[in-house]
Parts: structure tokens; C-alpha cells; sequence
């Protein structure tokens, strides 16, 4: 399902117009802007450029209304090169850095934007819910997926379901906690999910997974956790110490199938603690979001494959 | 009779314009007062929570007065409707419609004005040093105010009265 109406509301006039002269506006997945060149919309799989031309005006305007007219409220997102709006879509920034400490402090003269609109879709996890669900009890499980094939979409569906129960397994609902890092499982604003991500899901929103795992398992005595994209040494540190105390985790990393766990050095440690114990690899082949294979660490073998 | 209370209405009115006149500087002392305890607010929400500008002004709003209060108030609406092109814009918008209920002069407005013209557009680090500058020279204004007020408000209390005695005195 999406929502173009948040996006629309940021836009300068002029654009918004164009957008809705279209008829497909809510299969619209992105806008494109670049200074005095013409915008492009993806809109579903179709790449329209239009006759619009971008101006500098067009990026400033956009800008301030993302930001809401403070900067600073947003200083450690545009760091990073991006933003949430409200609604969970994402904007991402493009232009010259600043740099200082040989860290990007922030990024002036925007020259271009990039504005994703965001995807939820429900139900997208039920196929593989009873692969990673035994009885009651929940496997430490790991997404592992190309970008832009839904990994996301399907880690925040598997939350949303864990955190309900799915009554035809026997599975109960478990108290999830969230942690996003860049807002984008539960694309919260003010502190508030935009995505149902189930009854019994806290989020701690733009907060480091390190120290957010760490944080959710003093407060909130969850049952899983659930994160994106790992791949720090601290980042595994925290995960040894969760596991410890009997969480189960829910994950993913960027990759093309288990070859990226084994070979990557950062996650040696883990690997060699068998933490995971199935994976959900994706890919884009029958559009996005289809699913490879299931693999069981356990047999060492393909659980289910396409 | 009549020519009594002709003479009583005449010194009446003349002292109560000079209480009311004398009354706007020490309104102007309250006023500047109340702005900056609103912008050490708004400093701590920016500098503490990174609320952005609409909603940190929203609070403060909700907890300043009269005509502080209606300022704050309309500008985090202009600002949350996305009808100005720039913070600056709308607190200029803003002042500009409370002139009546405020007893500012304009230097006094400039310094609130210096504030707007580039909050929201830097990181805390900016923010700090131009809310310390700002309040320096908010700090300043205040303290001419109530130089002026101790000079003042007595001053035109009796300058009032005296007005009015001098009339009923030539009447007569």
C-alpha cells in the first residue's frame, strides 16, 4: 500500500501538479531531482522523465519543508545523507560534503534529491514466518538480500507478525523490540511508528543498534529483537551479549546468499558461535522482494528454494 | 456647579493618560522580560530534544504570556502550514501584526529579528552562539528599558496630573 500524500506535501506546487496529472500516482516509488535537469518519477516499473526542469528553488523549497525549517533537528541524518518525512519516506541528499575530523559534518549546496516513497506490505512475510517460527519458539534468523529487494519491507512484516502471533502456528505474540537505527523498519516520527508493526513491537528509534540492543534489553525485557543491517565489530559484540541473556534476533545483512556470512571477516564470531540458525536469502528475479532460498544452519542445508 | 465637574473630568482623564502613557514603559521592561525567558526556552529545546522550530515554538508558546504567547503561536503555525519561505519571513510576518499589543520600539524588534534571520539554518554549535549573542543584546536593550522606565514612569505619572491641574487652572 502507499501513501503519496506526505510526499505531495513537501513538493513545491508546481511539481505536485505534475504528479497528480499522472494516472498510476499511487504506484509512484520515486521522485528524482536534479538541478536544471528534468525531473524523473518511477512510477511502478515505468521510468517517466518528464518536461519539468528542477531549479535550485525546487530543491531549497523541498528542503525546508522536510526539515521543517530546522537544520539542526536533522543534523545527524543529513550526516548520513538522508532524512525520514513523515509518513516514512525517505529523501535522500546529494551534494558537496563538509568535511572535519575526516568525517562528513554535513553537505551544503544540495544539487540533488532523491525522494523513495515508502513500501508496507502486509501479509509479505507469511511464506516465511513458518520456516523461522518452531512450535512457540522463535529462530535467530538472518535476511540476506541485494538492495532494493525488500529486505526491509519483509524484516518489518516478520516483526509486525511475530509481534501479533500467528495463531494457525501455535505461535504466541512475543514482546519485540525494534531498533532502528535510520528509521527505517518502523519510519517513525516524533517517536511514533507510521507501520503497523504489531501489538507488542517497542521501536527506539534513530538510535545506534550497539547500544540500542544493549538499551532495549535493560528496559523493555523483550522476547526478540529485531534490527537492520548489521556489520559492525560492535554491532556483534552487542549481538553475542543478547543472545547471552536468551533474546532471539532477527536481522539482515546485505549480501547475495550465506557465502557473504562465512567469507566476511566481521562476522566470524559469530558465525562460529552459531548464533543464526536460518536464513532468508532475496533477491529481485520475479520482481522485488522474491525469495530465493531458506537455508538451515543446523543441517547445513536448503530448507526451500524457489 | 457644571464648571465643577467639567474642571474634575479634565484631571481625571490627564492623569489617567499619564498613567496609561507612563505604563508602556514599564510594559516594554515586561515585555523584553518575557521574550527573553521565551528564547532561553526555545534555546533548551533546541539545544536539548532537537525538536525542530515549529513544534519547539508551539511549546514555548504554550507556556509564555500575553502578546509573547500569540506570537510564538502564529509563527509555528506559519511555519508547520509551509506558508513562508523562511523563518525570517514569518517572525517578521508576526511582529509586524502584534505591533499594537507590543510595547517594543524598533531596535528592540531588530535584536528578535537578528535571531530569526538564521535560526534553524546551522547545527546546535551555531545555534548556541547565536542565541548567547542575542541574548547579550537582548540583555542590553532591557536594561535601557529600565533606565528609561525609572526615569520615566514617575515623570509622567505627575507630568499627568500636572497637565491636567495647569487646564482647570487656566479655566477657571
Amino acid at each position: 500500500m502507499n501513501n503519496t500524500k506526505e510526499v505531495l506535501e513537501v513538493l513545491p506546487e508546481g511539481i505536485t501538479k505534475l504528479i497528480k496529472g499522472f494516472k498510476y500516482e499511487d504506484e509512484l516509488q520515486e521522485i528524482r531531482m536534479k538541478v536544471n535537469k528534468p525531473l524523473i518519477l518511477q512510477i511502478g516499473n515505468d521510468e517517466i522523465i518528464t518536461g519539468y526542469t528542477v531549479l535550485m528553488q525546487d530543491i531549497k523549497e523541498v528542503l525546508k519543508h522536510i526539515s521543517n525549517y530546522s537544520i539542526y533537528a536533522f543534523d545527524e541524518e543529513i550526516k548520513q545523507g538522508y532524512l525520514t518525512i513523515k509518513g516514512g519516506h525517505r529523501v535522500g541528499l546529494c551534494g558537496s560534503c563538509i568535511i572535519e575530523n575526516n568525517k562528513v559534518k554535513t553537505i551544503k549546496s544540495l544539487g540533488s534529491l532523491n525522494i523513495r516513497v515508502c513500501h508496507e506490505i502486509l501479509g509479505c512475510s507469511s511464506g516465511v514466518i513458518p520456516f523461522i517460527v518452531n512450535k512457540n519458539l522463535v529462530s535467530n534468523t538472518v535476511i540476506i538480500s541485494p538492495p532494493r529487494c525488500g529486505k526491509t519491507t519483509l524484516l518489518r512484516d516478520i516483526a509486525r507478525n511475530l509481534s501479533d502471533g500467528v495463531e494457525r502456528l501455535g505461535l504466541r505474540g512475543k514482546k519485540v523490540c525494534v531498533i532502528d537505527e535510520r528509521s527505517e523498519i518502523s519510519s517513525s516520527y516524533n517517536g511514533i511508528p507510521q507501520m503497523n508493526l504489531g501489538l507488542r513491537t517497542d521501536v527506539l528509534d534513530n538510535c545506534p543498534k550497539a547500544e540500542g540492543i544493549m538499551m532495549a534489553i535493560r528496559s523493555m525485557a523483550p522476547e526478540v529483537i529485531v534490527c537492520d543491517e548489521i556489520g559492525t565489530y560492535k554491532d556483534m559484540d552487542s549481538i553475542l551479549m543478547a543472545l547471552n541473556s536468551g533474546v532471539k534476533l532477527i536481522t539482515t545483512i546485505h549480501g547475495y546468499g550465506i557465502e557473504d556470512l562465512y567469507n566476511r571477516i566481521v562476522f566470524k564470531e559469530i558465525m562460529d558461535n552459531h548464533i543464526f540458525k536460518k536464513a532468508v536469502i532475496l533477491s529481485a528475479e520475479n520482481g522485488v522482494g522474491t525469495i530465493e532460498y531458506i537455508y538451515d544452519f543446523e543441517k547445513q542445508e536448503k530448507q526451500w528454494r524457489r | 456647579m457644571i464648571k465643577f465637574i467639567s474642571c474634575f473630568i479634565i484631571l481625571t482623564t490627564s492623569t489617567i493618560g499619564g498613567f496609561v502613557y507612563a505604563e508602556s514603559f514599564r510594559k516594554r521592561v515586561k515585555h523584553l522580560n518575557e521574550f527573553e525567558r521565551a528564547l532561553t526556552q526555545l534555546e533548551n529545546e533546541i539545544e536539548y530534544t532537537h525538536t525542530p522550530l515549529p513544534e519547539a515554538l508551539e511549546c514555548v508558546a504554550e507556556k509564555s504570556e500575553s502578546p509573547v504567547k500569540e506570537i510564538f503561536d502564529k509563527i509555528s503555525k506559519l511555519l508547520y502550514r509551509n506558508e513562508v519561505d523562511s523563518v525570517y519571513n514569518a517572525f517578521k510576518k508576526c511582529l509586524a501584526n502584534e505591533t499594537n499589543s507590543l510595547n517594543l520600539n524598533l531596535e528592540d524588534i531588530n535584536v528578535i529579528l537578528d535571531l530569526s534571520k538564521s535560526l534553524g539554518e546551522s547545527d546546535i554549535e551555531g545555534h548556541r552562539k547565536i542565541f548567547s549573542l542575542v541574548k547579550m543584546n537582548l540583555k542590553k536593550r532591557i536594561s535601557i528599558a529600565e533606565e528609561s522606565m525609572n526615569k520615566n514612569l514617575k515623570l509622567y505619572r505627575y507630568l499627568g496630573f500636572s497637565i491636567g491641574a495647569m487646564i482647570v487652572i487656566v479655566l477657571l
